[in-house]
C-alpha cells in the first residue's frame, strides 16, 4: 500500500470549514433543548429510579438505601391492583369517549358554513381551562339532588344517577367531564386529518355510488387513522396519569389524602402515589415507594405503548401522508424495470 | 487557533446554558441570606392574614432591627405544602401549624423543642388554657409550639327561626340533650306549605327551611367528632389516639343518630344539598335554624349577612356528657432555620404578648379570651363565654391532634372513608358501614403506620 493510500485509509474525509461551522451553528441552537432534556428528564429519570431503592421521607437529611423493600411492598400491596383497575376503568370510558366525541366534533364542525369558526372556538374553549377549576364546576353540575345534569335527566323522566356519590358512576362521571375538556383538542387534530383526505378519492367513490356511510368507513378512516392512533396513544398516556379531576370532584375538606371515593372507586395510581408521598406515615410510605409506584407506571405506560404500536401496524394506514420507505422505493424500481 | 477558540466559544455557551436552567431550578430554592429577615408561612383569608400582621406590629416594634417577611400559602394547613418547602430548602422560619398535622412534623422533627426557650424566656405553660397546652406536649412533655388560639365547636342557632317555631333558645351552657336538638331540627324544618318535620303532612321534597346542620354532611371530624364523643364513643381513641373504636356501640349509635337526622327526620343538610350550597353558607342566609359550628361563623356573619339574628350555645350533652372538639393554630420555628432565636422569640411572643385577635381564634394565653381581645369585642353574641370558651374545661372535651400520625389513612379510602360515604349517603347503616372494620381495616393500618 502505497503512503498515500495509507493517508487516505486512515485519515476521515475533512469537512469543510463551512460545513464545520454550520455543524457548530447547529449544536448551539439544540444545546439548549439537549442540556434541558438531560437536566429535566434524563436526569430525573435516573434519579427516581435510584430513590425507589431507598427511603426518604423529604426530611431526613438524607435518603436510607433499602434495596429491593419497595418494590417487594408494591407486589404485596393490596391496593395497588384496585388503583390499576381504577385507572384501567378510566381508560375503557375517558379513552373510547374522547375519540368517538372529538371525532363527532370534527365531522359535524368540518363542513364550512355559517359560524363554524364560532363553533370550533366554542368546543376548543374548555380545553384551556384549568382541570381543577372544570372538576369543581362539574362537581356542582352533578349534584345528586339539584344539579342541572340531574335536573335533566330527570325531565326525560329517568331517574338520575347519583352520578360522583355512587362508586358505579363516579369514574364514569369524571371520564364525562375530561372528554368534555378534551374535545376541543381532538377535534383539531381530526379536522387536520379530515382535511389531508384527498377529495379525489371521494368523488370517485361518489361516482362508484358509496354512501356517506361507505365513505366515512372505507375511505375516511383509514385515512385519518395515523390521527386516531395518535390521539388513542397520547390519550392513554394521559389517562394513566388522571390525578387532577380526581382531586376537584371527589376530595372532601380533608383534602387529596380524601380523594378517590367513594368506596375507593376512583383513586387511580397516579393519587396513590402522591397519598404514599405526601400524606400516609406508613412504614413504606415517602419519596422512595412513591418512586417505585411512579415507575411501575412508566413501564405500564411503555407495555402498553408498545402493544399499540404492534397493532398500529396492522391498524393504521400511512401510504397516503408518509414518503415512500427506501424499500418500497426499490420494489417500485424493480416493478419499473419489470415493465420495461 | 481559530479552532479552539471556537471550541472554548461554545464551550463557554454550553456552560451559560447550564448555568440558567440551574440558576432556573434554584429559583427560590434558598432560604433568604438576609440576617435581619425572618421569613414567616402564613395562611387563611384576608382578614387572618391581616390580623396576623397587626399582632406581628408589636414584635416589630420591639425589633426595628428585624424585617418579618410574611409568605401566604398552604405550609400550615397542608403538611405536604411544607415539605415541599423543605425538600427545596425554601422553608420560611416561622409556620403556623394546626393540630391536626402538629404531631406528623413534631414526629419528622422539623419543629423547633420550646423547652429550654421556655425556660431563658420565663414563659409558663400554666398561663395558657390547660387542655389547649397540654394536647400539645409529647409523650415526654416537650412542647414543639404554642397556641396562636383555638376554635371551639359549638351550637350557632337563628332566634328569629326559634321565635317563629315557639321554641325557648337552647341553653347557652349545654344543659340540654342530642334528643332535645333533634326534636327541635324536626320542628325547625319547614316544607312549602308551612308543615314541620314532626307533622304527618309533611313533605320531605319540598324543604324551604332545614333544622339543623353538621359537617359530617363533608365527612369532617369537627362535625362529627363531639357527637361521638358525648355518647361515649370516637373513631381513634386512648391518650394516642391509636385504639380503634369506630365499631364500638356508642359510636356506631351515634353515627346513626346522625344519619337518622339526614336522612330519616329530613331535618339536616345532606351530603347532595352540602355540594349544591354549603350548609354554614345556607344557615347565614337564614335557610337553616342550627348549626355547629366555630367562631368564624360570627365574622363570616358579620361580613356576609349582618342583618342576621341568632345566638350560640354550648354543645348538648349527649349519654355520657358534654362534650367538644376544639382545633388549635399553633406557632412553631423551623428547626432547620439558621435564625433560631430569633424564630423562638417570634413565636414566643405572638402566643403570648402579641396572642389575640389572631386569625379570629380564641386566644388560650391567660384570661385574654375573656377581655377586648376576644368576649368583650364589639359585635360578639352575648352566650360568647358558656358556648365557646367554658366548653374548652369539660372533661369529654378533645383536641384533634394526631399523636399517632394515623388520621391521614384511617379517615382515608384505606380507612373508614368508603364506610363514611355508605353512612352519608344513606346507602348503607351504621352498622353495616362501620361494624367489625376495626379488625377487618383500621387495625392493620395501624400495626402498618410507622410507630
Amino acid at each position: 500500500m502505497s503512503e498515500r493510500n495509507s493517508r487516505a485509509v486512515r485519515t476521515r474525509p475533512r469537512m469543510s470549514k463551512l460545513r464545520r461551522r454550520e455543524a457548530l451553528t447547529g449544536l448551539v441552537f439544540v444545546a439548549p433543548v439537549v442540556v434541558g432534556l438531560i437536566v429535566f428528564m434524563a436526569v430525573p429519570l435516573v434519579v427516581s429510579l435510584g430513590y425507589s431503592f431507598t427511603h426518604w421521607n423529604f426530611i431526613a437529611p438524607a435518603p436510607t438505601f433499602v434495596g429491593l423493600d419497595n418494590w417487594v411492598a408494591l407486589f404485596h400491596d393490596p391496593r395497588i391492583p384496585i388503583v390499576i383497575w381504577n385507572t384501567v376503568k378510566f381508560i375503557l370510558f375517558g379513552t373510547t369517549s374522547f375519540l368517538i366525541f372529538s371525532l363527532l366534533a370534527a365531522l359535524l364542525t368540518f363542513i364550512p358554513r355559517r359560524f363554524v369558526g364560532a363553533y370550533r372556538a366554542a368546543l376548543f374553549l374548555p380545553y384551556v381551562l384549568s382541570q381543577i377549576a372544570v372538576g369543581i364546576v362539574w362537581r356542582w353540575m352533578f349534584n345528586s339532588q339539584t344539579g342541572p345534569l340531574t335536573l335533566g335527566v330527570e325531565l326525560l323522566g329517568i331517574p338520575s344517577p347519583d352520578w360522583l356519590l355512587d362508586p358505579n358512576t363516579a369514574m364514569i362521571s369524571i371520564a364525562l367531564v375530561t372528554t368534555w375538556q378534551g374535545i376541543g383538542y381532538g377535534m383539531t387534530l381530526y379536522i387536520a386529518g379530515l382535511n389531508s383526505v384527498p377529495e379525489t378519492l371521494l368523488e370517485a367513490a361518489r361516482i362508484d355510488g358509496a354512501g356517506p356511510i361507505r365513505r366515512f368507513w372505507s375511505i375516511i378512516l383509514p385515512l385519518i387513522s395515523p390521527t386516531v392512533f395518535f390521539l388513542l396513544v397520547t390519550s392513554i398516556i394521559g389517562a394513566l396519569q388522571l390525578f387532577d379531576p380526581v382531586v376537584a370532584m371527589t376530595s372532601s375538606s380533608a383534602g387529596v389524602s380524601s380523594a378517590g371515593g367513594p368506596s375507593n372507586s376512583t383513586r387511580t395510581i397516579v393519587l396513590y402515589m402522591y397519598n404514599q408521598m405526601f400524606n400516609y406515615n406508613e412504614r413504606i410510605s415517602g419519596i422512595g415507594y412513591a418512586a417505585a409506584i411512579a415507575w411501575m407506571l412508566a413501564i405500564l405506560t411503555f407495555a402498553i405503548t408498545a402493544i399499540q404500536f404492534l397493532l398500529g401496524r396492522r391498524f393504521v394506514y400511512y401510504e397516503a401522508l408518509a414518503a415512500p420507505t427506501r424499500g418500497e422505493r426499490r420494489r417500485a424500481k424493480k416493478r419499473m424495470e419489470a415493465l420495461r | 487557533m481559530r479552532q479552539n477558540i471556537r471550541r472554548m466559544a461554545f464551550a463557554a455557551l454550553a456552560a451559560t446554558s447550564l448555568a440558567v436552567l440551574a440558576t432556573g431550578c434554584g429559583a427560590g430554592g434558598s432560604a433568604s441570606s438576609d440576617s435581619d429577615t425572618l421569613r414567616v408561612a402564613i395562611w387563611g383569608v384576608n382578614s387572618d392574614i391581616d390580623s396576623i400582621k397587626d399582632a406581628a406590629k408589636g414584635f416589630e416594634k420591639e425589633h426595628p432591627d428585624v424585617k418579618l417577611k410574611f409568605e401566604v400559602g398552604d405550609c400550615g394547613p397542608d403538611y405536604a405544602a411544607c415539605k415541599k418547602l423543605i425538600a427545596g430548602k425554601n422553608m420560611a422560619d416561622v409556620l403556623v401549624a394546626g393540630s391536626w398535622n402538629y404531631f406528623d412534623m413534631v414526629k419528622d422533627g422539623i419543629l423547633t423543642d420550646l423547652t429550654d426557650y421556655l425556660d431563658t424566656a420565663g414563659i409558663s405553660t400554666d398561663d395558657f388554657t390547660p387542655a389547649v397546652i397540654d394536647a400539645l406536649k409529647d409523650g415526654d412533655g416537650k412542647l414543639y409550639g404554642l397556641p396562636m388560639g383555638f376554635n371551639t365547636q359549638s351550637l350557632f342557632y337563628n332566634t328569629d327561626m326559634f321565635a317563629a317555631a315557639g321554641l325557648e333558645e337552647p341553653p347557652a351552657d349545654g344543659s340540654y340533650t342530642y334528643d332535645d336538638l333533634r326534636e327541635w331540627a324536626k320542628l325547625l324544618t319547614l316544607d312549602a306549605n308551612g308543615n314541620n318535620a314532626a307533622s304527618p303532612d309533611f313533605d320531605p321534597d319540598s324543604i324551604t327551611q332545614w333544622g339543623y346542620y353538621n359537617r359530617i354532611a363533608l365527612a369532617s371530624e369537627p362535625g362529627y367528632g363531639p357527637v361521638l364523643a358525648a355518647n361515649g364513643g370516637g373513631v381513634l381513641t386512648g391518650p394516642q389516639r391509636n385504639e380503634c373504636s369506630i365499631d364500638d356501640p356508642n359510636t356506631i349509635d351515634a353515627f346513626q343518630y346522625l344519619q337518622d337526622l339526614m336522612w330519616k327526620d329530613h331535618s339536616t343538610i345532606t351530603p347532595q344539598l352540602e355540594q349544591e350550597e354549603p350548609g354554614y353558607l345556607r344557615w347565614v342566609k337564614g335557610q337553616v335554624a342550627m348549626q355547629q359550628g366555630s367562631h368564624e361563623q360570627v365574622n363570616i356573619v358579620a361580613e356576609q349577612n349582618p342583618d342576621l339574628k341568632y345566638n350560640l350555645a354550648a354543645l348538648p350533652a349527649g349519654t355520657e356528657g358534654n362534650a367538644t372538639l376544639l382545633q388549635i393554630h399553633i406557632w412553631a420555628a423551623y428547626s432547620g432555620s439558621e435564625k433560631q432565636e430569633l424564630a423562638q422569640e417570634l413565636v414566643g411572643y405572638m402566643s403570648t404578648e402579641g396572642s389575640g385577635k389572631q386569625m379570629g381564634l380564641i386566644p388560650a394565653y391567660q384570661d385574654r379570651a375573656l377581655g377586648d381581645d376576644f368576649a368583650t369585642a364589639p359585635g360578639e353574641p352575648s352566650n360568647i363565654v358558656d358556648a365557646q370558651i367554658t366548653p374548652a374545661s369539660w372533661p369529654l372535651t378533645y383536641v384533634n391532634v394526631d399523636p399517632s400520625n394515623l388520621w391521614a389513612a384511617v379517615s382515608g379510602q384505606d380507612g373508614f372513608g368508603p364506610g363514611m360515604d355508605d353512612l352519608i349517603t344513606n346507602r348503607k347503616t351504621a352498622e353495616e358501614a362501620f361494624g367489625g372494620l376495626c379488625e377487618s381495616t383500621i387495625d392493620p393500618l395501624i400495626e402498618a403506620s410507622a410507630q
